[in-house]
């Protein structure tokens, strides 16, 4: 009890607790999609302890990158677990990002006043991005060394600058041990910590402007006569114990994907990295992971390379300007009129079929298909401004339904 | 219009899931998969060191004990150099499986015909013009191919290899003898390709129920916390 207070008085661990999980007030009308924010926190710590008991048998050479993955993947005991976690880790990471992305677009938690929690949002998607971009290259297997020259001379493509950058990352004029211990510093030291920070940060913001809800209005707009949202309940225990069910829910089907299919079908680990790395010999087809795959088939899509990695880098990019093109009256998809609704089914269809495109081989009609995707994808954003004007918006409630 | 569009898409993509087979130019059959059995396990691994081992290695394998039992030991494992064989030198077999598939594997190894136009004197349906020579003759015998190879390309993936392919001179073993050599080398293989396959279908059930009793309780917790929350919600 003294020792409780000593330590209080010094560094205020209950205040903190009281504040932003006892008093933390979050709409009581959350619904499965909420779930998808502490998953991806769950994820990420997921990926930080089976990366750390990775690093202690990995070993970034050339010459041992591919033997000492297979090592451990032998005659460690449980590092088959330890490896198989890492890699569906990344690919359950993406499923919860985009699932978290899907429910702010579907109920508008880029709107004022969280427009800048959504920018950081963006910013650590994107550090997730190129933190398994690079983890992914750390095998050395065949898909390992052509994904990173695939990426590598995208870089080189930029005007003027794009060489010597290309060089200054790969640390090399080509793909060599001097590239892979450089992601292997990115992926392990530079990236991880970073997200942390961003992390830390994007749970700052959060907690400033509060959870939007499905139904897309303000809970602080009512308040009770002590000031607490009406329509708020404390985030413990409410959403702790829901974030427990739902992680879960989350380990159940992880685990199942672990034990009985840990490759999935070469989605999480695709057969041609079971190759050790041959810079002599090309692969019959190039393919992205699966989560990167709807970019890569954007940047197929346009004819000229640099054209092609500009349209690639603006379909992250163009999120950012989501809080400001988006100027419908409501929020929540649930007020938002018929137009609204096909504009975003159009673009969640363009997303998934960019992402089956990108795995394809690009024959003439699977370019014809990405290109008609790709304009779909981008249109999305570009009449997002008259759509969500020129629309039979309804008129949300005054209280949150439940 | 549109509608059109992603059905071509579905289609595309149907297409090229059905027609990715790959090289193959007959059905692959099915591989009887049967990896729990030890047995069967260390019946392949000695085959694979009899017959196998003369030119491939299985680098990953070093402290199985399937392995050793069966006598295949880093000692013994050929070493070669990239530029002997022409360039393409025997490939190490641990992760065979991976790279094809065990039906690949199980249908390649039994479809060898006689080719006299080749080096090796032999050909194969499953990886036309392989370098790799037939090592099975003398177990399998020999077979001919009843078709033209024109008319066999042409009807891509329409025929298994038993349809086109007839013994002509048999070997020391009956069909099904030699189906099971077979089989039971598949079975090592896939096996050797993913040693960690028993371990994990033995602890996925105990991993994955406990967390269904798991998620009995705290299901039922969050269900006692929540329904205080809707009663007074829906009380207003």
């Amino acid at each position: 009890m003294s020792l409780n207070k000593w330590i209080n008085d010094r560094l205020p661990i209950d205040d903190f607790v009281d504040q932003h999980l006892r008093h933390y007030y979050a709409p009581k009308n959350l619904n499965f999609l909420y779930f998808f924010g502490s998953l991806a926190m769950l994820c990420l710590g997921i990926q930080i302890l089976s990366g750390i008991w990775l690093l202690m048998y990995y070993e970034p050479t050339v010459e041992t990158a591919f033997d000492s993955v297979e090592y451990l993947m032998r005659d460690i005991p449980f590092g088959w677990l330890l490896r198989y976690t890492h890699a569906a880790g990344a690919s359950a990471f993406f499923v919860i990002l985009y699932m978290h992305v899907y429910r702010a677009l579907l109920y508008g938690s880029y709107r004022k006043p969280r427009e800048l929690l959504w920018l950081l949002g963006l910013f650590l998607l994107i550090l997730v991005m190129a933190e398994s971009y690079t983890g992914y290259i750390l095998p050395w297997g065949q898909m390992s060394y052509w994904a990173a020259k695939v990426i590598m001379n995208i870089f080189g493509s930029i005007p003027v600058i794009g060489p010597p950058l290309m060089h200054l990352i790969q640390g090399d004029y080509v793909i060599s041990e001097a590239t892979l211990q450089r992601f292997f510093a990115f992926h392990v030291v530079v990236f991880p910590m970073v997200l942390l920070g961003v992390v830390f940060i994007h749970l700052c913001a959060l907690h400033t402007v509060g959870s939007n809800n499905p139904d897309g209005i303000e809970i602080k707009d009512n308040l009770d006569k002590d000031g607490i949202p009406v329509d708020g309940v404390p985030f413990h225990p409410y959403f702790t114990i829901k974030d427990i069910v739902a992680a879960v829910v989350f380990l159940i089907i992880f685990f199942a994907v672990i034990f009985y299919d840990p490759t999935f079908h070469g989605l999480i680990l695709e057969k041609e990295n079971f190759i050790p790395a041959d810079p002599l010999v090309t692969p019959p087809e190039i393919k992205p992971t699966w989560y990167l795959a709807p970019y890569y088939a954007i940047l197929r899509a346009v004819p000229d390379q640099l054209l092609g990695a500009l349209a690639m880098l603006a379909s992250l990019f163009i999120f950012a300007f989501m809080p400001w093109l988006d100027r419908a009256p409501v929020k929540s998809m649930r007020y938002k009129g018929t137009r609204s609704r096909v504009s975003l089914f159009l673009f969640v269809v363009s997303f998934l079929s960019l992402m089956v495109l990108g795995l394809l081989p690009a024959t003439p009609t699977n370019t014809i298909l990405a290109r008609i995707a790709t304009i779909v994808f981008f249109g999305f954003f570009l009449t997002l401004p008259y759509i969500t004007v020129y629309d039979n918006h309804k008129t949300p409630p005054d209280r949150v339904r439940m | 219009m549109a509608f059109n569009h992603w059905m071509i898409l579905l289609f595309s993509v149907w297409a090229n899931i059905t027609w990715a087979h790959g090289e193959s130019l007959v059905e692959l059959d099915h591989a009887p998969l049967n990896i729990e059995n030890r047995d069967q396990l260390l019946r392949g691994a000695k085959h694979f060191q009899q017959v196998c081992l003369t030119c491939h290695s299985m680098h990953y394998l070093r402290y199985d004990d399937i392995t050793q039992e069966a006598g295949i030991i880093k000692e013994r494992m050929p070493v070669w150099d990239d530029l002997s064989w022409g360039g393409r030198p025997p490939p190490d077999l641990s992760l065979i499986v991976k790279r094809r598939t065990a039906d690949w594997l199980y249908t390649f190894l039994r479809a060898y015909y006689i080719d006299d136009t080749r080096p090796t004197g032999v050909n194969n349906l499953v990886w036309p013009n392989t370098s790799m020579p037939n090592p099975f003759i003398s177990r399998q015998g020999t077979q001919q191919l009843l078709i033209s190879e024109a008319h066999l390309h042409d009807s891509k993936g329409k025929y298994r290899w038993s349809q086109v392919l007839k013994l002509d001179r048999p070997g020391q073993m009956s069909g099904e003898e030699f189906d099971q050599y077979i089989d039971d080398i598949v079975n090592y293989l896939v096996y050797a390709a993913d040693p960690s396959y028993l371990k994990r279908e033995a602890y996925g059930p105990w991993v994955i129920g406990y967390l269904l009793i798991l998620l009995f309780f705290v299901a039922r917790l969050s269900m006692s916390y929540w329904d205080d929350v809707k009663r007074k919600h829906h009380m207003k």
